[in-house]
């Protein structure tokens, strides 16, 4: 059965492009499944990375092969299969697989356009991207194990629709106090949006820097573990994940991709998918 | 609200249009009920998975969730139930199984062209038909092949099937046969007549002794590429895939930004 993560935070910069990218291409080498990357953040940074050397002007966003692609269906007509929209990231041989249904920076727009163009309620265009995320996860299925939404900083229809059917939320969180008091409010948006979302909603602390507060800051956030899951797992060598992205996909080997944070990166992608299948690695 | 709806949609045997249950409910609530209040409940009842919503040809259908009905007929007794398996398998791996979709920048689309279009013959259609538009560095624009699939059951395993498969070429690049054939199975006609006949005639031969596995699958034969001509080309995307399909190959031949 097809597991769905939603990768989100309303902060920006706490590494939630990182965490979706690397956990996606861990899941496919260490449990060798397949694995599908959503891109829904208009900075496209995942869809950058995952396309790594391919030429620009054939990079999906640009050929017309994103999710704007999917969503902009004319109004007489039904959604297209979303597996039309996915592009394969080469990774070396023995692994599973990953592909990517790429980011669009239209994105940013297509919501406010809908909007203003519908004549009816907000609920209705809700709506609509609910039925959107429905028709795209049932086509997936038959495709891929595990869907992994990169969801944009602050708050989208499209990545709330995504919210609605995650069996997880991953929300990585850097241990500050803005950070800290960013993602309670996050989890009282969750609750808002539906009453069972917090109970799926599971924490990850990634460190992206060093301060002396940190170790307060890293207890408030275990304080949270009373109404969510806290990862055991945590990503404490930040800079070298954000290293490990600027090194290409695919063409080198896993190893030598993710240099210095293997061990990490495999504790990680074995606790979420014992989490979500309830089985041990 | 909420409860009325589910009960209204649980009294039909299909999906309903949205603007039918608002009807319906206002006839039976006391006092009439906005859109707002109506909108609201179809969300939270489409959020809690009760009730699935689709939009198709510019309306708006509701009906009650039901998520076991995708999963494909088993064991298979005809063509039509054998299709859902093949289609699965080319999604997950038509740009590795098949070289001329492995570019860098293909993009690819599958689609179920058995049925739907217009009735002109069985042999004018493969069942399934994939569309790849590769893009290449020293080209000047990008490139449209399409690639027909046959599908037989073990009953059909004969010659026939080959000529059959070998006519989609008029409108397709390359044409394969995928013959289900589980352990067991007697193919009529005999496999080894069929091998050598598609070998003949630049048939691809796909095998399948189990479909829900993708290691069921044996690629036989390659197929090798034809020529078709472009207005059949056109005549086919134009009689054959949906109306989605055909903006998204315009959309990657550069046809339409």
């Amino acid at each position: 059965m097809t597991k769905f993560i939603c990768v989100a935070n309303n902060k920006g910069g706490v590494g939630k492009t990182t965490v979706t990218v690397s956990l996606a291409e861990a899941l496919a080498q260490i449990h060798k499944l397949s694995v599908l990357v959503v891109d829904l953040d208009p900075q496209i940074n995942a869809s950058i990375v995952l396309a790594g050397s391919q030429p620009r002007e054939h990079a999906p966003w640009r050929t017309g092969n994103s999710i704007l692609e999917f969503l902009s269906v004319e109004r007489s007509q039904a959604f297209a299969n979303a597996n039309t929209f996915a592009s394969i990231v080469a990774l070396p041989a023995g692994s599973g697989r990953v592909a990517y249904v790429s980011g669009s920076p239209k994105m940013l727009t297509f919501e406010r356009r809908k909007l203003v163009a519908s004549a009816g309620t907000l609920e209705r265009e809700q709506s609509w991207f609910v039925s959107a995320i429905d028709k795209f996860l049932s086509d997936v299925r038959v495709t891929y194990q595990v869907v992994v939404f990169d969801c944009p900083p602050g708050l989208s229809l499209m990545a709330e629709a995504a919210l609605a059917r995650a069996d997880m939320i991953l929300m990585p969180v850097i241990p500050t106090a803005l950070s800290v008091m960013g993602l309670q409010a996050y989890a009282s948006y969750l609750s808002e949006i539906s009453p069972h979302l917090g109970q799926r909603a599971a924490i990850l602390k990634t460190m992206v820097r060093q301060t002396n507060a940190m170790d307060n800051w890293s207890r408030e956030i275990d304080a949270l573990s009373a109404e969510h899951y806290v990862l055991k797992a945590s990503t404490r060598y930040a800079t070298a994940w954000a290293e490990a992205m600027e090194r290409e996909a695919g063409h080198r080997s896993f190893s030598a991709r993710y240099l210095g944070v293997e061990p990490e990166l495999e504790t990680l992608a074995n606790e979420i998918w014992s989490k979500l299948t309830g089985r041990q690695p | 609200m909420e409860e009325l709806i589910l009960r209204l949609l649980d009294g039909l045997s299909g999906p309903a249009g949205q603007s039918a249950i608002l009807a319906a409910l206002n006839r039976e609530a006391e006092q009439p009920i906005t859109g707002e209040r109506f909108d609201a409940a179809v969300l939270r009842l489409q959020t809690a998975s009760q009730i699935s919503v689709r939009h198709d040809g510019g309306r708006t259908l509701l009906s009650l969730r039901n998520d076991t009905a995708s999963a494909p007929p088993w064991p298979i007794y005809r063509e039509v139930d054998f299709e859902p398996y093949v289609e699965a398998y080319l999604w997950r791996n038509f740009q590795s199984a098949f070289s001329h979709a492995s570019h860098d920048g293909a993009s690819v689309l599958l689609q179920n062209t058995a049925r739907g279009g217009p009735t002109d013959g069985v042999w004018k259609r493969p069942d399934i038909t994939a569309a790849v538009v590769s893009r290449y560095h020293f080209a000047p624009a990008p490139e449209l092949e399409l690639i027909g699939f046959e599908l037989k059951m073990p009953r059909e395993c004969r010659v026939q099937s080959v000529h059959e498969a070998l006519s989609h070429t008029a409108h397709v690049h390359y044409s394969y046969l995928v013959i289900y054939l589980p352990s067991g199975a007697t193919p009529e006609g005999g496999l080894r007549q069929v091998t050598l006949q598609a070998q003949l005639h630049g048939v691809g031969l796909i095998t399948v002794s189990d479909p829900r596995n993708d290691s069921g699958f044996s690629i036989v034969l390659e197929a090798q590429r034809r020529e078709p001509t472009r207005a059949r080309i056109d005549e086919f995307i134009g009689a054959r895939l949906h109306r989605t399909n055909q903006l998204a190959l315009q959309g990657w031949l550069g046809m339409r930004r």
